[in-house]
């Protein structure tokens, strides 16, 4: 089919007008118009016309209607096969479809026919909506109704591929394919997830929920099941344990038992009263016999005691004193020595007062000898102090050392060197003295005859002559020591020696060097006699004449005399040591006396007491009257109390032998009756534990829990069972999807190898190397590889995207036109993102496609789209 | 003397793994067999009826199912309920029986001890009543020392017989050859759902409400008549089961028709007081199961409860029913792919269940879908 002109009339926005859009080549046409010129009118208008049956009022069909109202008109001039027909409708009013043979202008068609007609030649023939291949813009639909009719698209598609490959369900399975797969897809979708597990709000899931909670109950139901299954064991054990306790023979038997037990009890308690009672007669008897038995024995005792004390007595009082006579005997042995003792201290205190006047005596003797021998040391010493105070004088005064007067005499020797070479080199001259005047020299009055040295320039004034120049020879003088500056220095040096002359200073050094010899030996007389100083003998001096009552200015008196005194102190000293003797061994001896004394002291004072205590005993102990009577008396009763003991213990003896065991007759009662409480006491347990099990049996029961758990039990089986089947058709259907999906991507490698062929070599042309893969759920391009990267179609900028989906279009085409169906290609502002180099290749593509394909291009872009080529059609208007 | 003899009425019974309408009816029909068997006992002119044990399905039912069974019996009063524990409600249910105790009518005997209990003037009944659930020793052997003077010596005992084993494959050790060894005219047994006569005076009466699908003999209870005492017992069966559970285990071969094949096993009345489970094993081909699979939902609503089980029926390799799914291109790749994976050489069960389930569905919906 080609299509050859559009025509409109009363439609949208030429409203009482006849639009006509035309003519369109057999190659490429182009429309360029600015935006609203109404391009897009008449291409909504001929897809109505193909596919809007004339009496719809879809809204598609009223959108066609312009403000003004009335009948859309649209006709459109196709060829098919050689031949042009035009084809009419007039929709919403006056509705009318017609198909007109161009050749003979007869109606072919009409209405219902007419519909029929383009179904026939031009819907059915081109399997839909590829009769057109428009490219919108954005677009990459095979018809302008963009991406809601994408399914329909696809469909178109793969007819034409179908009808390529000529077998379709024998590539891909079709739509059949898709719906199965489709179906497989929504079931496995509403069943489970992508990892095949139940899905929220799924049967499976269902059931896998009610699983979760049929074991949840189940658990539940098991632990109520046991519960009740343990009460009704205890309950069971507590009735067979009641019915044990409750058992009349057992309870007969027990009441008899105890009876008799606690008969027995009673009669061994009673036995062991009785026992109780003989011995405590028994314990009365032995009391009394005991106490009558001390009477007659304290009674006897006595009178032995009264014996024996008179014979005590007697001794004791020989004992006391034969005591006494030792203690006399010891105090005067000690009283003795005592006086001896006391006599020798005596002794001894007038020795040492001896003895301190002697010593008193030989020290007062030792000092005056001392001050006799300090007064000649005193005596001695006066010689050397004299010398050596004699000397210090002369060594006080100004020290001249033998350089010193070496020194003098050097000077007094160049002095007189100078003079004489003075006078030897300088002219003299003297003057004679005149009466009349005077000579002065450099103002100095000269003495008459007097030579004087010209030994500088002088002016010589001579009264009454005036003035006389003198001046020494040149070089006169040279070498000559000043002899008044050496005589300066002489008086100078002696000034300082405090000496007149040389021969002074020689006498003045000479007498230093004897007193410093006088000092030396002065000095060394001086140790000799004392040896640690003058100072120190004058102070021992001072102080034993101080000591003495002696003045220190007088002489010492002469040595003193020893006649006076009777022993010496070292004779005294020795006798006050052989007294010192005698007193120790006295007092050595005295202690043994002492002790002998106070022990026989001590023996008296201890005879004495015990014989005043004997004494008083024998007092105490005076016989009464009847003594002997009442310890007779005593003595038969006790031997009464002694056969009643004998009587009582035998009693005794035979009871205990023939007592009962009152502690197994206390211990079996006892055991009795704790038997017997106890059973008391389990039945009331058991009873309370009854009333506990019924409560929780009535409660388990009523609620039907083996019931239950037995019915969760089948259902949960039931439930697991159904589970698993669901499970095993979520996998049955994923590997199902699975299969089909891996089939009929083999198929679809085949299936696209003819659109492959034909696309491959345009896409070259605009992006040399490009590759690209298909996009088996729309069937065109899905992905472009470029330098081995691969983009997603939708990612790609504008351009890219707009060149290549009309490059599928024109592989689609191509593929159309191969088949000898011509389908027209539309490009409605289709190229609008394309920079200029790529326009220019997308227009040689074009215009080398439309060497056998129709294509018709509208677009807004006048002056880019002027280089395109081909037809041009204009859009005309007239008024009807 | 003419006596019912009856066993395992299970009250209570929950059938879990049914939906609810289906368990309503099972349980109310329990209790209703209770209700026929004392019509039957009238009918029969039975003097009494003895019940060998698990009248009650656990140790504590409901109070309420336990109170509508005693009601049921005393509107009998002229018929003489001999009850009996089982291994359901052995005496380990305390609970249960005092509450039967305190609460049964006076036409109600409660055989609760090893003891002989005495019917009028002529006839001992000696029970051996379940002390716990499994007891494991034969509480049969006090039998053979009762004195029972002339009465007719009638046993009653619950479990498993020891050459023979028990319903739900506990220890049995009833000896077969209790009634002669005790000198017994009868021995009603309980514990087998189905009726069986182990020697001609010892009976299992079965359930009198069928209740799974084990295949034991019509449900009902035993009319007993014994002529005299010594005298060889006559034992008839009575009907009293209201549904009818049917295993329908069948297996199929290619060549076949699998529908009449099941049509035919299925009964042909009173479908609606049936319970079916269908298990279908063998082979067949895609479009026979498909149709097999279409019978069964048509059906089903015929009957009370029908389940259908295909999971062991495999798949016949048939050409044409591949050819039915594609004959060609991707469609037929894959089904050809799916029905490689239905070959069990190399592959778990589970696996190749699986790919026949898929191979089956894409079947189903390429049907739903045909080719153009």
């Amino acid at each position: 089919m080609k299509l050859r002109q559009l025509e409109l009339t009363n439609v949208r926005r030429f409203g009482g007008q006849k639009a006509q859009l035309g003519p369109f080549g057999d190659g490429l046409t182009t429309i360029t118009a600015e935006n609203e010129a109404g391009k897009s009118t008449f291409f909504d208008a001929l897809h109505a016309l193909f596919f809007v049956p004339h009496g719809s009022s879809s809204q598609e069909v009223k959108n066609l209607q312009p403000y003004s109202g009335g009948a859309a008109s649209v006709a459109a001039v196709v060829e098919i096969d050689g031949k042009e027909f035009r084809v009419e409708k007039s929709f919403l009013v006056q509705k009318s479809a017609r198909v007109i043979d161009c050749g003979s202008g007869q109606v072919i068609k009409q209405q219902g026919d007419a519909e029929a007609w383009i179904e026939e030649n031009i819907n059915k023939v081109n399997k839909g909506p590829a009769g057109l291949l428009w490219v919108r813009q954005g677009a990459t639909h095979v018809d302008p109704e963009g991406k809601d009719k994408d399914a329909s698209n696809v469909a178109a598609r793969r007819d034409l591929m179908s009808s390529v490959r000529g077998q379709i369900d024998a590539v891909t399975g079709g739509r059949r394919m898709d719906k199965i797969v489709e179906q497989c897809r929504k079931e496995l979708d509403a069943l489970a997830t992508k990892s095949l597990k139940a899905k929220a709000g799924s049967p499976w899931k269902t059931i896998e929920d009610s699983i979760d909670e049929l074991l949840q109950r189940k658990e539940r139901l098991e632990a109520d099941v046991k519960v009740l299954s343990d009460a009704l064991a205890t309950k069971r054990q507590a009735k067979l344990r009641l019915r044990a306790l409750h058992d009349p023979q057992k309870q007969e038997a027990r009441i008899q038992e105890l009876n008799l037990a606690e008969e027995a009890y009673q009669m061994a308690q009673q036995h062991d009263r009785n026992v109780t009672d003989a011995d405590k007669a028994l314990q009365l008897i032995v009391a009394e016999k005991n106490q009558l038995i001390r009477q007659v024995k304290d009674i006897t005792d006595t009178q032995e005691r009264r014996q024996q004390l008179v014979d005590e007595i007697t001794l004791r009082e020989e004992q006391t004193s034969d005591l006494r006579a030792v203690q006399l005997k010891s105090d005067t042995a000690l009283a003795d020595v005592k006086a001896v003792i006391a006599q020798k201290e005596t002794e001894r205190r007038d020795l040492v007062q001896s003895l301190s006047a002697a010593r008193a005596a030989e020290k007062s003797l030792q000092k005056w000898e001392r001050m006799r021998v300090l007064a000649d040391l005193i005596s001695q010493l006066s010689v050397p102090q004299t010398k050596l105070r004699d000397a210090d004088v002369i060594l006080e005064r100004a020290e001249i050392t033998q350089i010193d007067l070496d020194h003098l005499v050097d000077l007094g020797r160049r002095i007189s060197v100078a003079h004489e070479q003075r006078h030897a080199q300088f002219a003299k001259f003297s003057v004679q003295p005149s009466t009349a005047g005077t000579a002065e020299c450099d103002g100095v009055a000269l003495e008459p005859e007097k030579e004087a040295l010209i030994d500088r320039p002088l002016t010589l004034k001579l009264s009454g002559y005036g003035a006389v120049n003198l001046t020494p020879a040149a070089g006169a003088g040279a070498g000559i020591e000043d002899p008044d500056a050496l005589e300066a220095d002489q008086a100078a040096a002696l000034q300082a020696f405090g000496v007149q002359s040389v021969q002074d200073a020689r006498s003045a050094f000479n007498a230093r060097q004897g007193a410093t010899n006088d000092k030396t030996v002065a000095l060394a007389e001086i140790r000799g006699l004392a040896p640690d100083g003058i100072e120190a003998l004058d102070e021992e001096w001072k102080a034993l004449c101080n000591e003495l009552g002696h003045s220190p200015a007088d002489q010492p008196p002469g040595p003193a005399s020893s006649e006076n005194v009777d022993l010496s102190a070292v004779q005294i000293e020795e006798q006050i040591s052989v007294i010192d003797d005698d007193l120790e061994d006295l007092r050595s001896s005295i202690q043994p006396l002492q002790t002998v004394a106070t022990q026989a002291a001590n023996d008296v004072a201890e005879a004495t007491g015990v014989l005043n205590h004997l004494l008083e005993e024998k007092i105490l102990l005076a016989k009464p009257q009847g003594e002997d009577a009442a310890l007779a008396a005593l003595q038969t009763s006790r031997d009464e109390e002694i056969e009643k003991e004998e009587k009582a213990a035998q009693t005794l003896v035979d009871l205990k032998a023939n007592a009962p065991d009152l502690d197994m007759a206390r211990s079996t009662h006892e055991r009795l009756l704790s038997a017997e409480k106890a059973d008391r006491d389990e039945v009331n347990k058991l009873e309370r534990e009854l009333a506990r099990v019924d409560g929780a049996i009535e409660t388990q029961s009523e609620g039907a829990v083996e019931e239950k758990l037995a019915e969760v039990t089948d259902q949960l089986e039931k439930a697991s069972e159904r589970a698993k089947r669901y499970e095993l058709q979520a996998k049955a259907l994923n590997m199902l999807i699975a299969h089909l999906d891996e089939a009929r991507k083999d198929a679809q490698e085949t299936y696209f190898e003819p659109i492959r062929n034909e696309l491959r070599p345009l896409l070259a042309q605009l992006h040399a190397g490009a590759d690209f893969e298909l996009d088996p759920e729309k069937m065109l391009v899905g992905k472009i590889i470029r330098n081995g990267v691969e983009d997603d179609i939708n990612v790609l900028s504008g351009g890219a995207y707009e060149q290549i989906a009309i490059l599928t279009r024109l592989a689609f085409a191509k593929l159309f036109a191969k088949q000898g169906r011509q389908v027209p290609l539309i490009l409605d502002d289709a190229l609008v993102h394309t920079d200029d180099e790529r326009i220019s290749t997308m227009f040689n593509m074009l215009s080398h496609a439309a060497k056998d394909q129709q294509i018709i291009v509208l677009s807004c872009r006048t002056r880019a789209f002027s280089d395109l080529g081909g037809t041009r059609a204009f859009i005309e208007t007239e008024a009807v | 003397m003419r006596f019912f003899h009856t066993a395992d009425l299970h009250l209570a019974k929950p059938f879990g793994r049914f939906d609810a309408d289906t368990q309503a009816a099972l349980r109310t029909a329990r209790l209703d067999a209770l209700r026929r068997l004392g019509d039957a006992a009238r009918a029969g002119k039975a003097e009494f009826i003895l019940i060998a044990g698990d009248t009650f399905d656990a140790e504590a039912p409901p109070s309420k199912v336990v109170r509508r069974a005693l009601d049921v019996m005393g509107d009998y009063p002229d018929l003489q309920w001999i009850l009996m524990p089982g291994n359901h409600d052995s005496l380990a249910a305390v609970d249960l029986w005092e509450r039967i105790e305190r609460d049964k009518p006076e036409n109600v005997i409660l055989a609760l001890t090893p003891e002989v209990i005495e019917i009028g003037d002529h006839v001992a009944i000696l029970p051996a009543p379940p002390s716990v659930r499994n007891p494991g020793v034969d509480l049969t052997d006090w039998m053979t020392d009762a004195l029972t003077s002339k009465r007719f010596r009638i046993g009653l005992a619950h479990g498993g017989i020891l050459d023979f084993g028990s319903e739900e494959g506990t220890v049995a050790v009833i000896r077969p050859d209790r009634a002669e060894l005790s000198n017994l005219d009868y021995l009603a047994l309980g514990d087998w759902h189905g009726q069986k006569s182990i020697t001609p005076r010892t009976w299992y009466s079965g359930s009198p409400e069928a209740d799974s699908f084990k295949g034991h003999a019509e449900a009902g209870a035993l009319l007993v008549e014994i002529t005299a005492p010594g005298d060889v017992p006559q034992v008839t069966p009575v009907p009293i089961g209201q549904f009818d559970w049917r295993l329908l285990a069948l297996d199929f071969f290619a060549g076949t028709d699998p529908v009449q094949q099941l049509t035919e096993a299925l009964p042909a009345s009173d479908r609606d007081k049936t319970i079916v489970r269908f298990e279908a094993t063998g082979r067949l081909g895609l479009l026979e199961q498909s149709q097999l699979r279409d019978t069964c939902k048509q059906i089903a609503d015929d009957f009370h409860y029908f389940e259908a089980i295909f999971d062991r029926l495999g798949i016949e390799q048939a050409v044409d029913d591949l050819d039915l799914i594609a004959t060609g291109g991707a469609l037929r790749a894959a089904a050809d792919s799916l029905f490689e994976a239905t070959d069990l050489q190399g592959r778990t069960a589970e696996d190749v269940q699986i790919a026949q389930i898929a191979l089956t569905h894409l079947f189903h919906i390429s049907q739903q879908e045909p080719s153009q």
